[in-house]
């Protein structure tokens, strides 16, 4: 009885995802990951050389996101003939969709003797909504031309941030030229404070996360090379203390936020030898608590920014041997609500941010196959403000452009069709990133 | 915190623009300057650009006086993530060699509406650490109010922390962690803490001392709600560096076999004694038994290896992390299988 109802059940699975679904992009799973592979050494060690180049599945625990729903070419010669009969576009029409709700319903009921996992992923494929790219574009160019509002005048000493998450985001859409280059270089230059480091708009003092956001942006315009590098970085390496950590500014707050801003912003400078990498491991290490996790400061409580500030610091550094990569990838696969969204620490609400900061950790340890990134797409897709544009935080709540940077990179690392690869470690794009280490001398 | 922020909106209701106060007569208020061709004019109160204009004013000519201190508070009350301001407020109590005593006041007026904003926490430690060890009594206070507020307030537990360390105060710190636990016990945060406590407090003997108590505090609390993750996560860190003792303590399975018996919240006994038997744990026939009596659909037959048995139904009851199960499931070493 069981095997029946999975054999008619598998005959519907295929004609529906044969009328629906859209032409299937290349399976691309690592494709994140491509450029960090071959940069840090911990990733080579063990690995074949081929195999580190790969585009496909790297280990044989991480199946490619989109194998469940591309699964159906033998049948597929088959259904054409049918369909060539009975002709059908790609869109639903409303009695198709009636049919197949009616469907669902069936289909759900089999849940019970048939084993959920591919139905699962079909079924939440046809209940997801879709992104609304264009919106967001929109968005975001309305948000850096009205200087005047009062959000934009409270948040003005942190303009270099958002002129960071905002460019990102356009650029992941492939929108990076709806702004003008000139204008945000010249202002991003005027930023720069004498002792090399950035403040966060003309007239601020310098601070590290200024500095790196400035860097990244330049990067993403391939105009690293107009900044004075020695410079930058000495700025960078006055901030390292003698226990290894970094302080923010010369006000000397210190986190390991900061670490990672550190390392991060000399690496895209080519000058990371310039600090003391090892203290500066061990510095991280150090925070590192009995979940698995990290904090801001040792004994911190694990959190996910934190735990993505400090493994990325360790990506980058070539040290990520130091992370129990399965103890912390089961803590940040908990991370993962009945809704589908991520929090960032027990018993917390779920929050789009996390997509990005839970996500890219779980790639950068090789764990994302861990959650369901499936239910995860959907919560995205749930915030965003599908008339005016812009994601927020939670759905139903209002957007901001740092959780619509968050929402766009944690869709473009789960593979959303449409959307550049994101490098988990640099937080660019790949092709920026590939451009800064692999043509240069 | 004793007084509120009433006194911050008071003068804000009160307020005469700069332009009218006498004192600011001689200055000549600096503009925001966004560039060429903003699109839209003001949009945005009045006071918020004129007081601006009048800070970077005196920013730029560096002004360290009186006048200009009022002018960062008022500053800062409009907009307190502008860092900038608060470095030259630094800057100025240097300068003047303003009573500190007095600014921890003023960061107490504004923390409540302010309660995440990393300038003012920073502000608040600069001063602390200015203070010294005769801050301890008041900045314990401080964080615990405003923890009263938002008990996981992560700005406040790492100020907290830092004050421990650096200024001291450990006596009650093991009966605050009791008392937030009290009122939560889901509070990871106060769970983080009490770790931090127990093996850092110069005061309590160190961890293996207190093991002992901490597991049978642990125990309590995870059977008040095994579907609490912290304390599961707790109980394991208590025996740190030290697997052999951890499961040959027969709390560790015991307590995993009374929350499987009750047929709720399993998963993370499940995990747990997953756990075990992958380090070296021999189970008994009773949690053969326990395991048979959950009773999952799709169980199908049950394996006879039990650490397989465990991922399937672990698999089926928490389906978001089903991959993960599968992953632990291929991992099991081959030999384990109950007597």
């Amino acid at each position: 009885m069981a095997v029946a109802i999975i054999k008619v059940v598998d005959i519907i699975k295929i004609i529906i995802i044969y009328l629906v679904q859209q032409p299937a992009s290349p399976p691309v799973s690592h494709a994140h990951s491509h450029s960090l592979l071959l940069r840090s050494p911990s990733y080579s060690h063990g690995l074949s050389t081929s195999h580190s180049l790969s585009l496909t599945a790297v280990s044989p625990t991480s199946p490619s996101f989109l194998k469940n729903s591309t699964s159906a070419s033998p049948n597929r010669r088959w259904l054409r003939l049918l369909l060539r009969r009975f002709p059908t576009s790609v869109k639903l029409r409303p009695s198709l969709k009636f049919w197949l709700k009616w469907l669902k319903k069936v289909i759900k009921f089999s849940f019970a003797v048939v084993k959920p996992l591919p139905l699962t992923s079909l079924l939440l494929h046809l209940e997801m909504g879709e992104l609304a790219a264009d919106k967001h574009v929109k968005y975001i160019i309305s948000v850096e031309k009205k200087k005047d509002s009062f959000e934009s005048v409270v948040m003005e000493h942190l303009r270099l941030n958002g002129a960071y998450w905002g460019l990102t985001t356009l650029d992941i859409l492939g929108k990076l030229d709806a702004v003008d280059e000139e204008d945000v270089i010249s202002w991003i230059l005027k930023c720069q404070d004498e002792s090399g480091g950035f403040a966060g708009n003309i007239g601020h003092d310098p601070h590290v996360l200024y500095t790196l956001s400035a860097v990244q942006v330049l990067a993403l315009f391939d105009k690293v090379d107009i900044l004075d590098a020695d410079k930058v970085s000495n700025y960078i390496v006055g901030l390292q203390n003698e226990d290894g950590s970094f302080s923010g500014d010369i006000w000397g707050e210190v986190d390991t936020r900061f670490s990672y801003i550190a390392i991060c912003c000399l690496s895209i400078l080519q000058r990371l030898d310039k600090i003391n990498v090892d203290k500066a491991v061990e510095y991280i290490v150090s925070c590192k608590n009995l979940d698995g996790g990290f904090g801001c400061t040792p004994g911190g409580e694990s959190h996910a920014g934190q735990i993505f500030c400090c493994v990325g610091a360790l990506a980058i550094a070539g040290a990520l041997h130091h992370v129990d990569k399965d103890l912390l990838g089961w803590w940040l696969c908990e991370r993962q609500v009945k809704s589908g969204g991520l929090n960032g620490r027990p018993e917390k609400l779920p929050d789009v941010c996390y997509s990005w900061w839970v996500l890219s950790s779980l790639i950068m340890i090789d764990r994302v196959h861990w959650i369901n990134k499936d239910k995860l797409v959907k919560f995205i897709l749930d915030c965003q403000d599908m008339e005016n544009g812009g994601i927020s935080d939670r759905p139903d709540d209002a957007v901001d452009v740092f959780h619509t940077y968050f929402g766009v990179a944690g869709l473009s690392l789960l593979e959303y069709p449409g959307l550049k690869p994101i490098d988990p470690a640099y937080a660019l794009p790949v092709d920026v990133v590939n451009r800064i280490f692999f043509s240069k001398k | 915190m004793e007084s509120d922020e009433g006194d911050e909106q008071q003068q804000e209701a009160e307020r005469l623009p700069l332009s009218q106060r006498p004192e600011w007569s001689d200055v000549t208020p600096i503009p925001q300057d966004d560039g060429p061709n903003p699109v839209v004019p003001i949009a945005y109160k009045p006071e918020f650009s004129e007081t601006m204009s009048y800070f970077r004013a005196v920013y730029y000519s560096n002004e360290r006086s009186s006048r200009s201190f009022q002018l960062t508070k008022e500053a800062i009350c409009l907009n307190p993530g502008n860092y900038t301001v608060w470095h030259f407020r630094r800057q100025i109590i240097e300068t003047l060699h303003a009573d500190l005593q007095d600014e921890l006041a003023f960061v107490g007026r504004i923390a409540k509406s302010n309660s995440k904003n990393y300038q003012l926490w920073h502000h608040r430690r600069w001063v602390a650490e200015k203070l010294g060890t005769g801050a301890v009594n008041k900045e314990l206070q401080f964080t615990k109010k405003m923890l009263s507020l938002d008990a996981k307030n992560y700005h406040a537990w790492s100020h907290r922390q830092w004050v421990l360390q650096a200024l001291g105060g450990w006596e009650d710190e093991l009966d605050y962690c009791q008392m937030l636990l009290g009122e939560d016990i889901f509070n990871n945060s106060a769970w983080n803490q009490r770790y931090f406590v127990v093996t850092r407090s110069p005061l309590l003997g160190g961890l293996i001392a207190m093991r002992d108590s901490e597991v049978n505090f642990t125990i309590e609390a995870i059977l008040g709600n095994p579907e609490n993750e912290s304390p599961w996560r707790y109980l394991r860190g208590l025996y740190k560096d030290d697997t052999e003792s951890w499961i040959n303590d027969p709390r560790m399975s015991s307590v995993c076999l009374k929350v499987l018996s009750t047929k709720s919240n399993y998963v993370f006994a499940l995990s747990t004694l997953l756990d075990l038997i992958c380090h070296g744990f021999w189970p008994s026939e009773e949690f053969r038994e326990a395991i048979n009596a959950l009773n999952t659909p799709d169980s199908g037959p049950l394996d006879s290896d039990l650490g397989r048995a465990i991922c399937r139904v672990l698999e089926c009851v928490d389906p978001l992390r089903c991959n993960y199960w599968l992953w632990r499931k291929s991992k099991l070493p081959l030999t384990v299988s109950s007597q």
